[in-house]
């Protein structure tokens, strides 16, 4: 479980507050989207989690844990972070002895780090790069590479930072299988930034932050029914509801609630026959 | 007939050639890109998209063929000087461009190039302050430093930066990763802008095929380093099969389109925006106004 409560956070040389007040509580095995613009809040907050902001006010608990100076080693072993732009991250010469980076740091004995390397970039589908250097790859190479790191620590909480932003449609559909897998087989709880709808359509919760609050915690479905909310919110509506304003905008009469795109091609076609 | 802006004819691109090493990365490619167009190219991760700019900015040489940007030929037997003179005619926009500025404030990294090409400071600033114009960012962002700015804001001074090099040309990869649904639609408006009142050539490398829909006059899809289609946008969408079994998504307007259409609705054209699909259905939604 993750517990944040009444975070505020200024970054240095800043007056407007990057968070103010954010509370939220995460249980196990809960598949989160954090949404939200571009200086919303909401990658700080999830720095915050993972011990990567200092000076902060509140508290972090982490499956019983307060974050301080103290234990932020004892927390960063329970959450593997991917980032953004994964050259950001990127320190070994080969890919193997980058994905074998943060279990050397943690003192994994090598015939299991060997097979813990294995493993990971077989399950991200890159284990025929092995060996090649990180800096040849594609950037949706590199962002399953950073994934492969991330689950070779066999974290509890993953959370992804935008991590899926370079891969082509087909790459995004495969990696977000694995994480659908990962997440059962072994009760990861997931957080995922993100500005993709169909990302954000496959959490469990949806929290959305605005100018450093956090404005919804809600199923997406609920969301996904207050276009103004989302539009105020800079976030692109899902697709049904854009077709839906449209033809309301030409007076269509439409139901109120959210439908999905099956749902949408029905009531279309019920009307239209 | 027209002769192209952009030009590749009958050109093959391999890797570490003549060496036990060798891989192709293109093969027989025919692409050609009139001035003023808006052109796509789509195709998976690994489908040669980025060997094709790269061939188009002279950062390589093809193994046959000829590439031909505006008046410069590049053929394999091209020298580095050669090549360095088909890059001045076209720009790039790589992936997270922001992570590529350095200076000290916006002017002056939107000004490096021009100055790096030799231009006098007053005159590159000059083009630095042309080029913020361009991409909507006012006077008030000249001084700042471009690490204070936001995510959209720090893309919009890289742009501005390529755009200072007075490309004819503007190659686009994957320019809106990244940024929130906001951010996204003012950066692809303002290429559009610079398309349709400046008349910049441009090629669109990417995965969102809403953008294309919506964007592009002509599409290219690579697969396996070979050009497998190209056309208009509406003939390229329309074929759904042939994108399912190609593994690319379509749009979802045409997905939608398609599915009323197994359900057996008739389209006369195929809508490719939802402003087009709501228009073609408007007149026969009974009872619903």
């Amino acid at each position: 479980m993750i517990e944040v409560k009444n975070i505020t956070y200024l970054y240095p040389g800043n007056e407007i507050p990057a968070l103010e007040d954010v509370s939220v509580t995460i249980q196990d095995n809960e598949w989160i989207a954090l949404v939200g613009h571009n200086g919303s809040g909401k990658s700080t907050i999830a720095r915050i989690m993972d011990g990567l902001v200092d000076d902060y006010q509140g508290t972090v608990v982490i499956n019983g844990i307060e974050l301080t100076d103290d234990t932020v080693w004892d927390i960063r072993d329970q959450i593997g972070f991917v980032f953004q732009n994964p050259d950001n991250q990127f320190v070994g010469a080969t890919v193997q002895d980058d994905v074998a980076f943060g279990l050397e740091n943690r003192g994994v004995p090598r015939p299991e780090m060997i097979e813990r390397v294995k493993n990971a970039l077989t399950v991200v589908g890159m284990s025929e790069f092995a060996t090649r250097e990180p800096s040849s790859l594609s950037g949706g190479q590199k962002q399953r590479v950073a994934l492969a790191g991330a689950l070779a620590l066999q974290p509890k909480i993953l959370i992804l930072d935008e991590a899926t932003s370079m891969l082509d449609p087909q790459g995004r559909k495969e990696v977000l299988d694995i994480l659908v897998k990962m997440k059962q087989k072994f009760s990861l709880t997931i957080i995922m930034i993100t500005h993709d709808l169909a990302e954000t359509a496959m959490a469990e919760r949806v929290l959305l932050m605005n100018k450093g609050h956090l404005v919804v915690d809600d199923v997406p479905e609920k969301l996904f029914s207050q276009p103004d909310i989302i539009k105020a919110n800079g976030l692109e509506l899902p697709y049904s509801e854009r077709l839906k304003q449209e033809l309301i905008q030409d007076g269509v009469k439409m139901p109120q609630e959210y439908m999905n795109e099956d749902r949408m091609v029905e009531w279309l076609w019920d009307k239209l026959k | 007939m027209v002769v192209g802006q952009i030009e590749i004819t009958n050109v093959d691109y391999k890797y570490q050639p003549d060496t036990p090493f060798e891989s192709i990365a293109l093969q027989e490619i025919n692409f050609a890109v009139e001035q003023g167009t808006y052109t796509a190219v789509i195709g998976h991760t690994g489908s040669g998209k980025s060997t094709l700019i790269q061939l188009i900015d002279g950062l390589i040489k093809p193994t046959t063929g000829e590439v031909t940007v505006v008046d410069k030929h590049v053929t394999p037997d091209s020298s580095g000087k050669e090549l360095d003179q088909l890059r001045k005619n076209v720009g790039i926009v790589f992936q997270f461009p922001e992570s590529q500025l350095f200076e000290e404030t916006v002017i002056k990294d939107i000004a490096f190039g021009p100055k790096n090409f030799g231009k006098s400071d007053t005159e590159a600033n000059e083009i630095a302050s042309r080029a913020m114009k361009l991409v909507g960012l006012s006077d008030d962002f000249a001084e700042k430093s471009p690490f204070d700015l936001s995510g959209g804001q720090m893309r919009r001074v890289a742009i501005a930066g390529v755009l200072a090099l007075e490309p004819d040309i503007l190659i686009l990869d994957e320019p809106t990763a990244g940024l929130d649904a906001a951010g996204q639609e003012q950066i692809m408006t303002l290429f559009k802008e610079l398309n349709v009142e400046h008349g910049i050539t441009i090629i669109l490398v990417t995965h969102n095929m809403e953008d294309v829909a919506k964007y592009a006059d002509q599409v290219y899809v690579l697969n396996h380093g070979k050009i497998v289609k190209s056309g208009g946008s509406r003939e390229i969408f329309a074929d759904q099969q042939w994108l399912n079994d190609n593994y690319l998504t379509v749009p979802v307007t045409t997905r939608i389109a398609q599915k009323l259409i197994n359900k057996g609705y008739h389209f006369d054209e195929f809508p490719l925006t939802v402003e087009e699909l709501s228009a073609k259905l408007l007149p026969n939604l009974k009872g619903e106004k």
